[in-house]
């Protein structure tokens, strides 16, 4: 399932093209090759937000689950979503945060991306 | 592992325990089938986050996104549906894997959810979230009702049976 979606952030793209021999077009045929478009190092918060419907311990185990926090900050994560409406649960590069918010609506919970400024 | 490095005590074994009648069953088995075809004919798979406004348009990616949520959705109702079925169901334990019991939770939560969105959005927030006489509510409501609260149940005792620690959070 996540498999599909991370094939998905391995762009293709043109490459410049040594100017390679072809027998119609000499030195004129661009060569197609895969790359990797290497992440801005920005920092991506992972936002989750509350809901009357998920309770707090399975909004703690989720959170146990997909980060690996010990139970005391996952717990500390779950009162700031109940209490203030929202938490930023995980801050780092996109794509991994990315990843985290398609494991959490998995479970079910609201999640966003934010950019840290 | 052979015999003598075995622990000396079986694995906690890990089941449903909800006990309810047989018309609970009837009902609970009736509401969540109607949520699931309902929610597979119409899903609403959460699109994928476009917090950065310089973001392109990304059909590919939107269609893994939106793939990968309901492959998990589907195995996941597919589990439920599977226990509720059983012959045991609401009268005696039935054994479950933890990532059965997982799916379950998250197969209960999605029911949930549909439920509060169509035949509970009346409900105030903190009625849901601490509870209601169900007498107190519009006969319309009441057995979608009781199922929320019945799957809340299974749903706390199976998160409670694979991470025991967190029975005073």
């Amino acid at each position: 399932m996540i498999d599909n979606y991370l094939k998905m952030k391995t762009r293709v793209g043109m490459v410049s093209a040594p100017m390679a021999a072809s027998p119609t077009h000499p030195g004129l045929e661009p060569t197609l090759r895969t790359h990797t478009v290497p992440e801005l190092q920005s920092s991506w918060n992972v936002v989750v937000m509350n809901d009357d419907v998920n309770g707090m311990i399975y909004v703690v185990h989720v959170f146990r689950q997909v980060f690996g926090y010990e139970t005391e900050k996952a717990r500390r994560h779950m009162l700031e979503v109940h209490n203030q409406g929202r938490s930023v649960v995980w801050s780092g590069g996109r794509e991994a945060a990315e990843h985290y918010i398609h494991l959490l609506q998995q479970w079910h919970l609201r999640a966003q991306l934010e950019s840290h400024v | 592992m052979s015999e003598d490095n075995a622990l000396p005590f079986p694995a906690p074994a890990l089941a449903a325990r909800l006990r309810i009648s047989p018309k609970l069953r009837e009902l609970l088995v009736a509401v969540v089938t109607r949520v699931q075809v309902a929610t597979a004919a119409a899903p609403d798979h959460a699109a994928p986050p476009t917090a950065n406004p310089a973001d392109l348009p990304d059909p590919e990616l939107d269609a893994a996104w939106a793939a990968g949520l309901r492959e998990c959705e589907e195995n996941d109702a597919l589990t439920l549906l599977g226990l509720m079925t059983d012959a045991n169901f609401g009268t005696a334990n039935v054994p479950l894997t933890p990532v059965g019991a997982e799916a379950i939770a998250r197969a209960s939560v999605r029911v949930r959810l549909c439920l509060r969105e169509t035949a509970l959005r009346e409900m105030n927030s903190a009625d849901v979230e601490g509870g209601i006489d169900v007498y107190r509510l519009p006969p319309g409501e009441q057995q979608s009702y009781i199922c929320f609260r019945l799957l809340a149940e299974l749903e706390e005792d199976l998160i409670l049976q694979l991470d025991p620690g967190l029975a005073n959070s």
